[in-house]
């Protein structure tokens, strides 16, 4: 028998302690709401046109599996050189009087055509289509231009010479090398010709970007009223001959429908077999503005992240944004990566997708012709660079 | 006459009955409410009502007296980071009050996200309490919101590639803060 001292003091804590929790359970609650309107992506993937790779998309084409396949044969440094995807990345350097440029889907019985025109009155005008390009960072054994075109000129011509020809221009547009391909004089229609141009690979920086400049022109025009005259072309492209299996071109495509990002790419994994030299970089072809390169020498990560550059949207028949590689490994070797494309508003919101690359030196090389994006006209984006 | 004299007896009793159980008893108390400025509050986070996705905005609302929040995001296939949409508040004045706090979530989400998150970090970007919005559960009960502490709250979602876009979906959470941690919120 507890003593009833002792036994009123100890009910007497037991109460305080019961009473003390009792007066701190106070709770308040905020209540709040986290509405969740999910979104089609506004950017998606484009499978690249390029030889040499196949892709597969996700359903919703936030998602990329690419195999690129470097070989020793003959390689586009263009890129769709012979138009038959679209008008992407070619852009136009507008004239005075050749002041239109369009691609066509097909065009005096060629598929894959770009018009340039105008209704020409001076003594003298031109214009041009560009495109940024990257020359190959190996060692090449050949590089050449091959041009197809057509010129036809309507109307009285007293006197006059209309040209067609390349420059190869730094990124201040300063020329680094150029040619004369054909001249025609007076009225008529020129009909289809192809010409085949070496150029001086020495000349040129190893993974330097350049443009290349297909011109276009009248000289010494005098006639009594404007003469309507017409370049047509059907593909110009340089190729090159890589001594070591090689890639260089876009591997993917990206569009944005309707806002504009910060865009970067991030390596998450490298898996080497083998020898291999990859740089991976984000291209925006109509800003002319490529971002710093990932870089993987001899199978080591030497940079795992590119900067950030704007993707925003564009015009029917081009893209955004390309995936660029630049690869070259030795027989048998292969490397595969784990990509993390991110793309940013500001202040870290972002959405990040995934991308699986893997490079392999296969014997062969596919032949992947895209269709033509529509069956109408479209008109060529103005240059913005230089 | 008999009859009457009993009926008159019965009637009596049946009121001395009924005047004996209307006894009532008054022991008075007083009951002083003195409402206060809510001690924790909500505020606009950096990125909100900014531009979301696709061109559609990060809204957010806050209530008249800054304790309650509904916003809107707009997330998309993949992986989707809202950073610095909402922030918690314990200002400095009146000073020394603690508290420590969890999160409700009243009405969860479900698929086709396979996550969704609720995070919450302090002003040196540590990661105080992540809540995931798919549980209906009380969360991170109980995490110190000390006086004087502002925490940022982000946002993760993942909508894996392939499932069908979704319609709009409403989670409603609590945040339940208390000067005590030994209990737990009821």
């Amino acid at each position: 028998m507890m003593p009833k001292k002792i036994s009123f003091l100890s009910s007497f804590v037991i109460l305080s302690i019961l009473i003390s929790t009792v007066l701190g359970s106070v709770f308040t609650y905020l209540p709040s709401y986290v509405s969740i309107s999910a979104s089609n992506p506004d950017v998606i993937y484009h499978q690249s046109t390029s030889s040499g790779i196949s892709s597969i998309l996700g359903p919703n084409r936030t998602y990329a599996n690419i195999t690129v396949k470097a070989s020793t044969a003959p390689f586009e440094v263009t890129t769709n050189g012979d138009y038959s995807s679209g008008p992407a990345p070619w852009t136009f350097i507008s004239g005075n009087n050749i002041t239109s440029a369009y691609w066509y889907p097909t065009l005096y019985g060629r598929n894959g055509v770009i018009l340039m025109n105008g209704s020409v009155n001076a003594f003298s005008d031109g214009a041009g289509l560009v495109q940024m390009i990257t020359w190959p960072s190996t060692t090449l054994s050949s590089a050449s231009l091959n041009i197809s075109y057509r010129i036809i000129r309507t109307g009285t011509v007293l006197l006059g010479w209309f040209y067609i020809g390349y420059s190869i221009r730094d990124l201040a547009f300063n020329i680094i090398t150029q040619g004369t391909i054909d001249i025609f004089f007076g009225s008529g229609d020129s009909l289809w010709n192809t010409q085949i141009i070496n150029l001086n690979a020495g000349l040129l920086n190893p993974g330097a970007n350049y443009y290349l400049v297909i011109e276009v022109g009248v000289i010494g025009l005098i006639v009594p009223s404007p003469v309507k005259v017409e370049y047509v072309l059907d593909h110009s492209i340089i190729t090159a001959t890589p001594s070591k299996p090689y890639f260089l071109g876009p591997v993917l495509h990206l569009n944005t429908s309707i806002s504009s990002y910060n865009v970067s790419l991030t390596v998450t994994s490298i898996n080497p077999s083998g020898n291999t030299n990859v740089s991976i970089w984000l291209r925006n072809h109509t800003a002319s503005v490529d971002s710093s390169k990932i870089v993987i020498q001899n199978s080591a990560l030497i940079n795992g992240q590119t900067n950030e550059i704007i993707i925003a949207p564009v015009g029917v028949g081009y893209y955004g944004m390309d995936l660029m590689v630049d690869t070259q490994i030795d027989p048998t070797a292969k490397i595969t990566l784990e990509l993390t494309l991110k793309y940013r508003l500001y202040d870290n919101v972002y959405v990040e997708y995934q991308i699986t690359l893997t490079v392999i030196d296969p014997t062969y090389r596919d032949s992947n012709t895209a269709q033509p994006p529509s069956n109408k006209p479209i008109p060529l984006a103005p240059f913005s660079g230089g | 006459m008999r009859y009457t004299r009993l009926i008159t007896v019965l009637a009596i009793l049946a009121l001395f009955a009924l005047v004996g159980t209307a006894v009532f008893v008054y022991l008075p108390g007083n009951i002083t409410i003195q409402s206060v400025e809510p001690p924790v509050y909500f505020d606009l986070g950096t990125n909100a009502n900014q531009a979301d996705l696709a061109g559609n905005t990060i809204s957010v609302t806050l209530g008249t007296n800054k304790s309650s929040f509904s916003l809107t995001l707009h997330p998309t296939y993949q992986k989707t980071y809202y950073e610095d949409v909402v922030k918690i508040v314990n200002p400095a004045l009146p000073a020394g009050d603690n508290y420590f706090f969890g999160i409700k979530v009243v009405t969860a989400m479900g698929a086709p996200f396979t996550t969704a998150q609720m995070n919450i970090y302090d002003s040196a970007n540590n990661l105080i309490l992540s809540v995931d919005l798919t549980s209906a559960t009380l969360q991170g009960w109980p995490t110190a919101l000390n006086d004087n502490t502002v925490y940022r709250v982000d946002f993760l979602f993942v909508l894996p590639e392939g499932s069908k876009l979704p319609g709009a979906v409403t989670v409603q959470i609590e945040l339940v803060y208390s000067p005590q941690s030994a209990t737990s919120p009821p």
